[in-house]
């Protein structure tokens, strides 16, 4: 069942050659530039308002099925160390919004589901969006800064299974391991993480997913409400996650949503088979999120309808003309050893 | 990448922060001489620190069998072998131990210079199988020879010994560095390094690239813990000696009496302020009779070693350095004042600030090597950090013979 309006399906629609043309255009930019965050940037995201209910315990649920949704390209971050990750090379980001909440669905591919820490060599898949948390700032990418904090919500797999299956402890995964006593074990302080109040060390949690705020690297804390909610289900070699939120922020330094009007959101997944954790992680730069059709003011129209047929006010067609410039710079040597192929080739056919 | 001085190698060294220098450094001297592995300190750390879930296989204090034991299983090799494939054939040493390079020339580089880029360094994460046989290979020996041939000095062809190992408190931790939420601080007033409980993630950088694997990861609390150098006590908040600064568990507890614990003063560039009256100073940088663990891997570590003098030096200079065998040399035939100061290993809780030397009567000569030496009856007295005599001991033992009645008497 569709449940957002027939408008928004037919903009849908209309957007496929924009689409591939944005897909063509990032790729001539890894192929040919070796820009790979770029790629990111050049796709929208659009929420599609919805009346049914978005269960944030199912991210499997059917409302999904006819949401709009965008494949982003992820790349291995290395812009500060330490350098990891580009395991996962894309994710499908889907978003839903109704008058209170605002809901998105991530999608990865993982062969292997990694859901516990209680080995030293043991992490945990998750995924994580990030937001300005200044409504109509645009931090950078990397976590933000001093200036322009960031807003994060990230999903563990390891606190989705503890809240479905249990926390999972070291005598979890080694039954055996036998001690003649434990002092104190009641004692809270002698799980200093725990007792000094850190997140992570948390026997239970309301949600799978951690709200964080960030202004920087290496700065990245929990926030102090928690009002993310969310979950994830890996299913056949492949992740679904869902977060949802009240669209309002709770408080400053938290990403507000308004319908009618856009936002930015990146992306990040992490591979526990692969070892990643922090910043060892398959990352996106932010990408453009309208909550809804965004009303006012509408974006200039490209002046060559060769370049994209989209309608106006369809967001995707503010592609810089500078990109397309270089793009089409760098298609010309391309262009011209096709050219000379196809000679060379019609050259021996003779 | 800022670059720092490393005075244990004489020369300047990247490193992910600018040249910092705490006050004060905690520093240690172990005697592996004198070690009888029985691992009083590893349980009086453990019953201490790490006796909960979670913890069953973090030993922040553990003794280990060399060559062969290791905790976790193949640490040293591991992470020389590292330094080798980043740097095929330049892990050379040269040049004879001088007062600006104390241990030798170093040629090759150093973990953090070894790093791939993106990388603070190079390191290995190990795997619960390597932490879980802490005392493996125990007391297995390297056997070249029949052992009914027996065994002489200067070096032993069937030989073994023990390495006792913590935290090194180093100068440039690599854990501190690896960590890239900074949750890992080395304190101005003592030089210890604490993992802050309450910003750890868990993400095991430290116990990645720390090269003595001296981070560990505690799966209960989902973060990784670390010797805490007995802050508690070294800072003088045990009641026992009255507020004075104090030795952390493992070395109170020694009955091999092995250890000496103290502070060093230090200086802004990371160099030691001369202090010829500390007893670590003047093992360490007047003898020099003890030395830092693999201090080529950069992080100039602060517990140090007084080499053991009956195994093949080929061995001991991978481990120490070139200037280990001065080191041995120096411990063979101790000069009249190191044999004071030997004195002062485990004799009380209070760190030990200052010594001094009250000459006795000449007491004994032995041979060492076909050449005499002289034995001296001094005592030694040891200074806390207000100043207050803390132990008083002499060079020679002293001796109480049971009188004859009272044989097979309690
Ligand atoms: S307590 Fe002393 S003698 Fe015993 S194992 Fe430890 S260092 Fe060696
Ligand atoms: S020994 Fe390891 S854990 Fe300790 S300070 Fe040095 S690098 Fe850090």
């Amino acid at each position: 069942m569709h449940q957002w309006s027939r408008a928004e399906s037919t903009r849908s629609r209309v957007r496929g050659p924009a689409a591939l043309f944005v897909v063509v255009t990032a790729g001539v930019l890894i192929g040919v530039l070796g820009i790979a965050p770029l790629r990111s940037q050049l796709v929208t995201l659009e929420a599609a308002r919805t009346t049914a209910p978005v269960p944030a315990d199912d991210p499997w649920s059917g409302v999904w099925d006819g949401a709009p949704a965008r494949e982003v390209p992820l790349s291995v971050q290395n812009l500060v160390p330490p350098f990891g990750g580009g395991v996962v090379d894309g994710v499908v980001v889907r978003a839903l919004f109704d008058d209170e909440r605002i809901y998105l669905s991530l999608e990865w591919s993982d062969p292997a589901a990694e859901a516990e820490v209680n080995a030293t060599e043991a992490f945990s898949d998750a995924a994580a969006l990030q937001f300005p948390a200044i409504p109509g700032s645009t931090p950078p990418y990397t976590m933000g800064s001093e200036d322009e904090p960031v807003n994060i919500w990230q999903w563990k797999a390891v606190w989705q299974h503890d809240i479905d299956e249990g926390f999972a402890t070291s005598a979890t995964r080694y039954p055996d391991t036998y001690a003649d006593v434990y002092p104190n074990a009641d004692d809270p302080l002698f799980n200093p993480a725990g007792y000094v109040g850190n997140p992570l060390a948390q026997r239970t949690h309301a949600s799978s997913v951690e709200n964080l705020v960030a202004a920087g690297f290496g700065t990245l804390t929990s926030a102090a409400i928690q009002d993310v909610e969310g979950s994830g289900e890996w299913r056949d070699g492949t992740w679904r996650v869902v977060f949802g939120r009240p669209l309002q922020a709770a408080a400053d330094g938290l990403a507000g949503f308004t319908p009618g009007s856009s936002t930015q959101v990146a992306f990040a997944v992490w591979d526990g088979g692969s070892g990643d954790r922090n910043g060892l992680k398959s990352i996106a730069q932010f990408i453009q999120l309208d909550v809804g059709p965004v009303v006012a003011p509408p974006p200039p129209e490209p002046p060559d309808d060769t370049v994209v047929a989209a309608p106006a006010g369809d967001t995707e067609t503010e592609i810089p003309w500078v990109v397309i410039a270089v793009v089409l710079a760098a298609l010309l040597p391309v262009l011209a050893m096709v050219i000379a192929a196809s000679r060379a080739g019609r050259g021996s056919a003779r | 990448m800022a670059s720092v001085y490393n005075w244990q190698l004489g020369r300047e060294m990247t490193y992910r922060f600018d040249q910092a220098a705490p006050e004060r450094q905690f520093v240690a001297i172990f005697n592996i001489n004198r070690c009888i592995a029985c691992q009083t300190c590893t349980m009086a750390c453990k019953s201490t620190w790490t006796f909960s879930a979670g913890q069953e296989d973090m030993w922040w204090n553990n003794v280990e069998t060399k060559p062969y034991g290791g905790y976790p299983q193949h640490w040293d090799v591991k992470t020389l072998e590292l330094l080798e494939r980043a740097n095929p054939g330049g892990q050379t040493w040269g040049g004879a131990p001088a007062a600006e390079a104390p241990y030798g020339v170093y040629g090759g580089r150093t973990i953090f210079e070894a790093a791939s880029l993106g990388q603070q360094a190079v390191g290995y994460l190990p795997s619960d199988e390597e932490w879980g046989s802490p005392n493996i290979h125990e007391d297995s020996p390297v056997a070249k020879a029949a052992l009914s041939d027996g065994v002489s000095l200067p070096e032993h062809r069937t030989w073994f010994f023990y390495l006792q190992r913590i935290c090194n408190h180093c100068a440039y931790p690599a854990c501190l560095s690896a960590c890239p939420r900074n949750a890992i601080y080395k304190r101005p007033e003592d030089g210890i390094v604490l993992i802050d409980q309450a910003r750890c993630r868990g993400y095991r950088k430290c116990v990645e690239q720390c090269p003595y694997k001296k981070s560990m990861y505690r799966p209960d609390s989902r973060t990784s813990e670390k010797c805490i150098a007995c802050y508690p006590r070294v800072e003088g908040s045990d009641p026992i000696t009255e507020g004075r600064p104090m030795e952390t568990r493992c070395m109170a507890v020694c009955p091999g009496q092995i250890r000496l614990q103290g502070l060093v003063e230090v200086a802004p560039d990371g160099t030691w302020v001369q202090a010829p009256d500390n007893p670590l100073y003047y093992l360490i940088r007047e003898e020099p009779m003890a030395m830092p663990l693999y201090p080529q891997f950069g992080t100039s570590p602060n517990v140090y070693y007084i080499p053991p003098r009956w195994v093949p030096r080929q061995y001991l200079r991978q481990m120490f350095g070139p200037g280990v065998d001065d080191a041995v040399a120096a411990y063979e035939r101790p000069s009249r004042r190191a044999q004071a100061v030997l004195q002062l290993f485990r004799v009380t809780q209070s760190i030990i600030f200052s010594f001094e030397v009250v000459e006795g009567p000449k007491v004994a000569e032995i041979n060492v090597g076909g050449r005499p030496l002289e034995i001296f009856d001094d005592t030694v007295v040891g200074y806390g950090k207000d100043g207050e005599e803390v132990v008083r001991v002499n060079v020679r033992e002293p001796q109480y013979e049971r009188p004859a009645q009272y044989l097979n008497t309690i």
